[in-house]
């Protein structure tokens, strides 16, 4: 039976964009963005490409949160839902996003979740915002002036 | 020039049971731009790859969606497989590719009564998913679930299916195929089914290229971005296999290209069945993905090409495990398509893209 193939490669982060215009110019076609956390704020992206029939073409690049990582959404508009999940989930910085939500894409309890393994106190610190367990106000004591 | 006006649509809407948030801009009932809103229910599952071992993972990937659910742990132990290096029987191949072209009738079924409610016409919604119930029925007969089959597993499968029960479900297919072959011309060829399709959303090929986007909705534009045809697994076995496609580009290309797949699916798995290899079905895997081993995958789900990412860190457990799911590289296609339309034509735009927020969600 055939084989399924790929292939990874590492580029540096200033070829992002040289990258993505080569493959727009190749007619490639853009597959995913994604991130992986390394280690203490060191981070993964990965662009993946395909050209019909060939393999999928994963590109790597290590960035830190404090670098700006430029956008391709230029090249390829799709890749804006992806870049602003890694910036909501990663806390990455990615620059000129063509539909930049700010970090507010995702509904998230914890900010950068996936930027570092999880712990039994992210489920119950109170620095979460958007919790589902929080006590809703009694609507009634509040219209009677009872609760703020 | 007409005064612009923006109308909130969902994140609950009738045509939508899952949440998704568009802000429509109007100039008059003319619909100018969309911006739209996920994250409502993001569930951060591939977060969960820290608590749960590779072999654990494969049921947590069936649960992402509920319509797709074993092309996901198929797309997952295939990527996992891969980063391993392991190689499963061929009879655990073609038994995937048998489960996975059912679950496709069932999905493009499921959609189809979707859209026969959304016209008015709730005696043919009815009708697919009376149909429809014949193929979890075998999905039932074969592994016991309905919804979520637990049949897949990282080197192979977990059941095998009789040649008896296989040829069940060839004759099964049969009446299938024969009552679905007597409501398609309603989808096809009704003039009131057409008036509400027909030029309708539009998007062009060269805009479909531009977008990168997959499935069903790029093969109506005349895309061909269907990942069975690199004939990985059983799908390399097939005696043929050209995808359906469609140069309409609008919503009823979109409606053409999943009633005839049914067809098309229900030949893939009639020629799987008569091909199968007896033998085993599962391998056990040894040892654990390498650390820093990556891996990639693409599997063609009813909704359009899947992608998925492993990446090993020398113990059970995975550094990290990604889904690019299909509606979340056709959002911008469906944003694309929705400009210039009608706002009475939003909703059936939107259905005949066949967005899957759960997986999406994930």
């Amino acid at each position: 039976m055939p084989k399924y193939t790929d292939k990874f490669e590492e580029i540096d982060k200033s070829k992002i964009g040289e990258m993505a215009k080569s493959k727009k110019d190749t007619s490639a076609r853009f597959i995913n963005l994604h991130a992986t956390t390394l280690g203490e704020d060191l981070f993964q992206l990965t662009y993946s490409f395909t050209t019909d029939g060939t393999p999928t073409e994963n590109y790597s690049v290590k960035v830190t949160s404090a670098d700006a990582v430029p956008s391709i959404s230029d090249t390829f508009m799709t890749a804006f839902f992806f870049e602003n999940e890694i910036h909501d989930l990663f806390g990455i910085n990615i620059e000129g996003i063509i539909l930049d939500y700010k970090g507010d894409f995702y509904q998230v309890a914890l900010d950068r979740p996936m930027a570092r393994p999880s712990t039994d106190e992210d489920m119950y610190s109170v620095n979460r915002k958007n919790d589902a367990n929080t006590p809703v106000k009694d609507v009634d004591a509040v219209e009677k002036g009872g609760d703020e | 020039m007409a005064k612009s006006t923006v109308i909130p649509f969902g994140p609950q809407h009738p045509v939508l049971p899952e949440p998704v948030h568009l802000d429509l801009v109007l100039e008059d009932e003319k619909v100018v731009e969309a911006i739209p809103r996920l994250g409502f229910v993001h569930r951060g599952l591939e977060k969960l790859v820290e608590k749960k071992d590779y072999n654990q993972y494969v049921f947590i990937t069936e649960r992402i969606c509920g319509i797709c659910s074993f092309g996901h742990s198929y797309g997952y132990s295939q990527c996992v497989e891969h980063l391993m290096d392991i190689e499963i029987p061929p009879r655990a191949e073609y038994l995937r590719g048998i489960w996975h072209e059912l679950s496709r009738i069932h999905s493009h079924l499921l959609w189809l009564g979707l859209a026969a409610d959304s016209f008015g016409y709730e005696n043919l919604f009815m009708q697919c998913w009376k149909i429809r119930e014949r193929v979890l029925d075998i999905f039932e007969k074969t592994t016991g679930g309905r919804v979520i089959l637990s049949a897949c597993n990282v080197g192979g499968t977990l059941y095998d299916i009789s040649d008896e029960e296989l040829a069940g479900i060839s004759n099964t297919l049969d009446i299938v195929r024969d009552e679905y072959s007597h409501i398609t011309g309603a989808f096809l060829k009704d003039n009131s089914v057409r008036s509400r399709l027909v030029d309708v959303g539009y998007l062009s090929k060269q805009q479909a290229l531009d977008l990168s986007i997959v499935g069903p909705f790029a093969r109506a534009s005349n895309v061909n971005n269907d990942v069975r045809c690199l004939g990985i697994g059983a799908y390399g076995e097939l005696a043929e296999f050209e995808p359906i496609m469609s140069e309409g580009g609008d919503c009823f290309a979109r409606v053409e290209v999943r009633a005839k797949e049914v067809f098309q699916s229900i030949d893939i798995v009639k020629e799987l069945i008569d091909k199968i290899p007896a033998g085993e079905i599962f391998v056990k895997p040894k040892g654990s993905p390498a650390e820093g081993a990556e891996a990639s995958m693409r599997l063609e789900q009813p909704r359009g090409e899947c992608y998925y990412y492993a990446r090993g860190n020398g113990t059970k457990f995975l550094d990290r495990f990604r889904i690019r799911t299909p509606t979340s590289i056709n959002i911008a296609g469906m944003v694309t398509a929705l400009k210039g339309c009608e706002l009475a034509d939003v909703p059936m735009i939107i259905l005949t893209i066949d967005p899957c927020i759960s997986c999406t969600e994930r």
